[in-house]
């Protein structure tokens, strides 16, 4: 009887197991449902700011931008400064991994995330980022995180430790340009530490310990692009520049950078925060040079320290050549500082506290028309002089009021003023006269 | 004479081995070797679910004594602070949260057509402006079309749909 049963059992037992095997090949993991949060590299997505491009200008972009991404900001720039604000923060349902990136990159940090995505549901109300990163992952259950200086690590609850961070991890990162022997020699110039790197199908496998992991990632993410290498057909080579910032960080600088659409190309020196390393094409590195010229000068930090915040105020051009104006109005003899980018974009951007930016807009608007040239008479410590001497060239040209400008106080340490005028060029040849000496 | 105890003596009748009633000793074996088969067989099948359901298990077992962890796809999530690259015509807009800091800055997620994208006031959304941010909600602006997306009440907007928004 029992040799009978034994028969029957054993085959019904090996059916429930190829029944079990089979059920748990066909199920699929819980992170397939999410949506890809990777930059996506397919045409025809762009990144916007408050502008709409033309039909011709879209027209360029298609032409000159075929799979890159068309960028053009009318978004007022700020330099945030590296302080840690509070925040309120209301989240259904959202992917986990970008809310982690956006709280550390708000408490000043790089968020390297192991395991598979989750969704959360968060609501907090006045906390610091990383209380509301605790509550996040509160709300993942059985997710983690550990700080290791610059770096959050985020994972599951059993691989994240105590000792995790000296712990040596292993992981293969796809390369598209950068070889790893590239890769290698990058590593030793900005003094990144790995246990092991070599090559792997199609990319690299690293071998390092967390916090290096997250810097060498970094260093693939910023450099590892077409616009950074020469040669790319034949033998690729990467063009790499030190700039050296003198009141700014280099992470402020990046996020500047970033706001005025150059998403890659620029790697933070993880041992001296005001070092970056520049790539990309020429035009792209004078543009990081020039936006480095505008924000990291001694008047900004004196300005930030008094309670001002600098902000890259945009103007966008319908008539005149925008690189010609801005021209113009740096040259003028009013310290503004007047930011072109090189891609062809229409908008131009003053760059200063509120009052200085408000001025240069208003004076770039004043020469956003054909034959309008500008004047710049003098300037005083009041405005009376200044009034005195525009009334005294109405009464005596045939130029009108509404021609001449008084700015508001410039000053930079005292009270300072400055008259212009703006008008057609035979018209403005009759004001030349008039100029303030000194 | 004294009479001689049973089954004390060498001399005596060897004593019989007691049996259980009706069960054999075959028998006995014969189970013990199914239940072990059977307790086998269950660890075999949740050993083979374990591995085809996570495989990392067993590769991370086998590294944390040595110290290295095969983490699979460390994903440095810096990329996914930079400004958002979402299509240029979107087809279902979905608010997912919403970010205020102390300094007045105010930003908004979304997911747009299964890409997630943080924006700030005036960014586009596929084809609609973001004119407004405020702690509940946002204003969605085409043209002369105005939506509102709320955190608490509908959030999606549908514009293949017909633009209006849903809950």
């Amino acid at each position: 009887m029992i040799k009978t049963w034994t028969g029957r059992l054993l085959p019904a037992l090996l059916l429930c197991l190829l029944a079990l095997c089979a059920l748990a090949a066909e199920e699929p993991f819980e992170g397939q449902d999410y949506p890809s949060l990777a930059p996506p590299a397919a045409a025809g997505l762009v990144q916007r700011n408050a502008y709409t491009p033309t039909p011709e200008e879209r027209g360029i972009y298609a032409e000159d931008l075929a799979g890159r991404v068309a960028y053009v900001s009318e978004a007022v720039i700020k330099l945030m400064p590296e302080t840690e604000e509070l925040i309120s923060l209301d989240y259904r349902n959202v992917d986990l991994r970008e809310l982690v990136a956006r709280l550390s990159k708000l408490a000043g940090r790089h968020a390297l995330f192991f395991g598979e995505p989750v969704k959360v549901t968060v609501k907090a109300n006045v906390v610091t980022p990383m209380r509301a990163l605790d509550e996040a992952l509160r709300a993942a259950e059985g997710m983690k995180y550990l700080v290791d200086e610059d770096v959050i690590l985020v994972g599951p609850e059993e691989m994240l430790t105590s000792t995790f961070v000296y712990t040596d991890v292993a992981t293969t990162k796809p390369l598209r340009y950068l070889s790893a022997e590239m890769l290698e020699r990058l590593c030793e110039t900005m003094e990144l530490r790995y246990t092991s790197l070599e090559p792997a199908p199609d990319g690299v496998r690293l071998v390092a310990m967390p916090h290096d992991l997250a810097h060498i990632l970094m260093v693939i993410e910023s450099l590892d692009v077409a616009d950074g290498f020469v040669n790319l057909d034949t033998k690729p080579e990467l063009i790499l520049e030190r700039l050296e910032l003198r009141y700014i960080t280099g992470k402020q600088f990046v996020n500047l950078a970033e706001r005025f659409g150059i998403r890659s190309g620029i790697c933070c020196d993880h041992t001296d925060a005001r070092e970056v390393y520049l790539s990309g094409n020429s035009k792209t590195i004078a543009d990081l040079r020039h936006i480095a010229e505008v924000f990291d000068v001694a008047l900004n930090e004196k300005l930030t320290a008094k309670g001002s915040t600098i902000i890259a105020q945009p103007y966008r051009f319908s008539v005149a050549e925008p690189e010609a104006v801005a021209q113009a109005v740096a040259d003028c003899g009013i310290s503004f500082r007047i930011l072109c980018m090189s891609d062809g974009r229409k908008v131009v951007y003053a760059v200063g506290n509120a009052v200085e930016t408000r001025q240069a807009v208003k004076l770039m608007s004043k020469l956003d028309r054909e034959d309008a040239v500008l004047v710049v008479l003098g300037g005083a410590g009041s405005t009376k002089t200044l009034t005195t001497l525009r009334d005294k060239i109405v009464k005596e040209t045939s130029l009108k009021v509404a021609a001449f400008t008084v700015t508001e106080n410039l000053g930079a340490s005292g009270d300072y003023y400055y008259l212009y005028c703006v008008a057609p060029q035979k018209q403005a040849e009759e004001v030349l006269p008039y100029r303030m000496e000194g | 004479m004294q009479p001689e105890k049973s089954g004390t003596g060498r001399s005596g009748r060897r004593p019989q081995l007691r049996r259980r009633r009706g069960v054999k000793p075959r028998v006995l074996a014969k189970a013990a070797l199914l239940v072990f088969v059977l307790i086998l067989l269950s660890a075999l099948t949740l050993l083979l679910v374990a591995v085809f359901r996570r495989p990392e298990l067993i590769e991370r077992r086998k590294n944390n004594s040595g110290l290295l962890v095969e983490s699979g796809e460390a994903q440095l999530l810096e990329s996914l602070t930079k400004p958002a690259l979402v299509p240029e015509r979107a087809a279902l807009i979905r608010l997912d949260g919403i970010l205020v800091l102390q300094s007045g800055e105010h930003y908004a997620t979304f997911t747009v057509d299964g890409i997630t994208a943080t924006m700030v006031r005036y960014d586009y959304v596929g084809e609609y402006q973001l004119t407004d941010i405020n702690a509940s909600g946002v204003e969605l602006t085409r043209g002369d079309e105005v939506v509102a997306l709320t955190l608490s009440g509908s959030n999606k907007l549908d514009v293949v749909g017909g633009g209006g928004a849903g809950a």
